[in-house]
């Protein structure tokens, strides 16, 4: 599925290709520059280049959307099928209320607040590495001096991974991925620290920080705003499949002795989750699309790219097509990677899909 | 009979105090919620009402308030509401969105639940509204689309929009499940394709292309090449819940109508329609609300919607500090809008019920 996801992108690019004559559009200088690119760009980049680190810019603020919104999602989903009724009025006024707000003037509203942080020379820092002002956030970054220095940590990290993956035989899949994950960076950092991969702060220079990394506002607005938005969502998926498990099963937990955290822990949540995938991940595919909204803030996303090179360059349907063919694309992997999740956590036989992007 | 000892009635309130502190989870949540709560909805009582321009006086209240100024609302609710449609003719918006609102209730009714009833309905309040805004007839002077604005416009293109799109997804859901595997791959094509790409995307492909697709007297305003975008992706989400809603329909509806010799589009309008239409009414209802709240999109295409006003509001003049005014009272309308649509689909839910087992 991924390999067909992948072909008709590949397929949808290169019908448009021959149908305005060579593919030179894509290698033209664009002119024009971005806000933010993942891989450094100038006025004199190739359009390709663009669109790449534009991809790049939708597959990054997607992410990080997702984790946050996931990890979030589940709390208020399961604080609102709460017993104590504090928390699930509190909850359920937070999904109502974020649910029926639209998201671009979510997004908008925090950048507009973004953007009214103080300037940098006036910037609210934390421990004196992190640093937040109106141009967005700045935090340290590892710094090497040559390419071999990186070797050493990489291969400390995948030597602790191996050891923590053996470690924990015998665990549940969640705690060993923990395990792998926790000990691959903590090696990492150990043994570049030894290494002599240095840290790089941000530190003010004039105006402005020099060295660290900057996420710029209108990556952290579009994450924050589409954030709020889509953790009401989920909170309501997960909801719906928290209540879809029958109330005979965690009363038959209860009466085998299981405390209340152990009978959501173990009874309900694995059950849930038969029927949380799904939609969940038609959320997820929502958040990728709805990444566009960066547009109206300045954010170099695919959309926004690619009809500011339609406006540019006027080549229409070639772009038109390469955006749709990409979007496409980052759809069919990702529905698919939904659709393996859920083979491993659905009952057997009970979904068919009604077309090939329906998770 | 030997006699069963009767279970303790339990005294008013244990049971909530149980809930709320039983364990110390629970008391932790509890407190820090209650917390959460009282912080929360001080501060923004303080910022909203208290320290605000509502109890301040005078000529210049913004110079002085710490909270909320709300002069930007007096000052500016006419751009907001109307747009930039002429000072003189904004009674005929007001009048216009009162149509389109007592439009919508009187399609929230049930008893007006037929074919004719609705399309007389929807003609001659919609006709109403067209002519109230646009004028020209009546000794109403002409506006023309690209002034009509703000809420007015909002209201427009998503009633505009569902009803162009409703047609469409059932024609879309129809040729999806047709017997001929070209019109099943076509419109399968259409709606897998218009689903895996942003709103904004599509409405941006039909505003560019649909000069260069369609002949030159259909070429009307751009809120018309913006509303065609539109309406295609709303028929085609709709489309792929009408199209289960007709996959859980019975095969043996299909076959009693085929056993009464009932041609297949009958068989189609009077029989597989009006249950699927009822099995995924929860479905289209979120459909149907998500798309009023995502006509705030349209903005990005240079529409002079609600959300494009809402930005240039606070924009121009003097009160670009104050965002913050500007955008909870816009979030309030479409908020009311939202939820009163979602109490709505509720109360349609709970109500088609009763004719189910």
């Amino acid at each position: 599925m991924v390999a067909g996801g992948v072909i008709a992108g590949a397929v949808v690019l290169g019908v448009a290709q021959r149908a305005s004559g060579p593919a030179a559009f894509l290698l033209e200088r664009t002119g024009w520059d971005v806000s933010s690119a993942p891989l450094g760009q100038t006025a004199a980049a190739p359009l390709w280049w663009t669109i790449l680190n534009a991809v790049l810019n939708t597959l990054l603020a997607s992410m990080v959307t997702i984790v946050v919104t996931t990890l979030a999602g589940f709390l208020t989903g399961l604080g609102r099928v709460s017993a104590n009724p504090v928390v699930a009025a509190l909850c359920r006024l937070y999904t109502d209320l974020f649910r029926n707000v639209p998201s671009l003037l979510q997004v908008v509203f925090w950048y507009q607040v973004l953007s009214h942080l103080p300037v940098e020379r006036r910037a609210w820092s934390g421990f004196g590495a992190v640093f937040l002002s109106n141009r967005g956030l700045y935090l340290p970054a590892p710094a090497w001096a040559s390419g071999v220095q990186l070797l050493y940590p990489a291969l400390a990290a995948g030597g602790m991974g191996g050891l923590a993956w053996w470690a924990s035989r015998g665990r549940p899949y969640a705690v060993r991925c923990g395990a792998v994950f926790g000990s691959g960076l903590a090696g990492a950092a150990a043994v570049g620290a030894a290494v002599g991969i240095g840290v790089d702060l941000p530190v003010l220079k004039g105006f402005s920080f020099q060295g660290g990394f900057r996420l710029p506002t209108e990556f952290l607005a579009l994450v924050i705003g589409l954030s709020v938005f889509y953790t009401a969502y989920i909170a309501e998926v997960v909801r719906g499949g928290l209540l879809s498990v029958e109330r005979g099963l965690l009363e038959a937990g209860r009466s085998l002795g299981l405390r209340e955290m152990q009978v959501h822990r173990l009874v309900r949540l694995p059950l849930a989750l038969r029927t949380i995938v799904l939609p969940l991940g038609s959320q997820y595919l929502n958040i990728v699309k709805t990444t566009s909204l960066g547009a109206a803030i300045g954010f170099a996303e695919l959309f926004g790219v690619t009809s500011n090179g339609i406006n540019m360059s006027g080549h229409t349907f070639e772009l038109l097509a390469v955006m749709v063919g990409l979007y496409f694309s980052i759809n069919i992997v990702l529905a698919s990677g939904v659709r393996v999740i859920n083979a491993r956590a659905a009952l057997v036989g009970l979904h068919r899909p009604a077309s090939a992007t329906d998770p | 009979m030997s006699a069963t000892a009767r279970p303790v009635p339990a005294q008013p309130g244990t049971k909530l105090v149980s809930a709320l502190f039983g364990s110390p989870l629970n008391s932790v949540l509890t407190i820090g919620s209650v917390a959460m709560l009282l912080l929360t909805g001080v501060a923004i009582l303080r910022w909203a009402v208290l320290d605000s321009s509502l109890l301040v006086g005078g000529p210049e209240p913004c110079a002085t308030v710490a909270g909320a100024c709300w002069s930007v609302i007096a000052a500016r609710y006419r751009l907001i509401l109307f747009g930039l449609y002429p000072y003189e003719e904004q009674w005929r918006s007001v009048a216009g969105c009162c149509v389109v609102l007592a439009l919508s209730v009187a399609t929230c009714v049930p008893a007006l639940w037929t074919v004719r009833r609705l399309v007389a309905l929807w003609a001659v309040g919609f006709g109403s509204f067209v002519v109230l805004m646009q004028g020209g007839v009546a000794g109403l002077s002409f506006v023309p689309t690209d002034r009509w604005g703000g809420l007015a416009l909002t209201l427009f293109v998503y009633v505009t929009t569902i009803v162009v799109g409703t047609p469409a997804a059932v024609a879309l859901a129809w040729l999806r499940r047709s017997e001929r595997p070209a019109l099943r791959w076509l419109a399968g094509g259409v709606i897998d394709g218009v689903r895996s790409v942003p709103l904004v995307a599509v409405v941006f492909a039909a505003a560019i292309l649909a000069p260069f697709l369609l002949p030159g007297w259909l070429n009307g305003d751009k809120v018309y090449r913006v509303i065609l975008g539109f309406a295609l992706f709303f028929a085609a989400y709709e489309a792929t819940i009408l199209d289960a809603g007709m996959q859980a329909v019975g095969p043996g509806q299909r076959e009693a109508g085929l056993a009464l010799g009932l041609p297949r589009w009958r068989i189609f309008w009077f029989i597989v329609m009006p249950q699927a239409f009822r099995l995924t009414l929860p479905a289209s209802v979120i459909q149907v609300v998500g798309t009023f709240k995502d006509t705030s999109v349209l903005a990005i295409v240079g529409l002079f919607e609600l959300m494009a006003s809402a930005n240039v509001a606070y924009q121009t003049g003097q009160w670009s500090e104050h965002y913050k005014e500007v955008y909870v009272f816009v979030g309030l309308i479409y908020f009311g809008f939202s939820y009163a649509l979602s109490l709505y689909g509720a109360f349609l839910e709970r109500r088609s019920r009763v004719g189910l087992h």
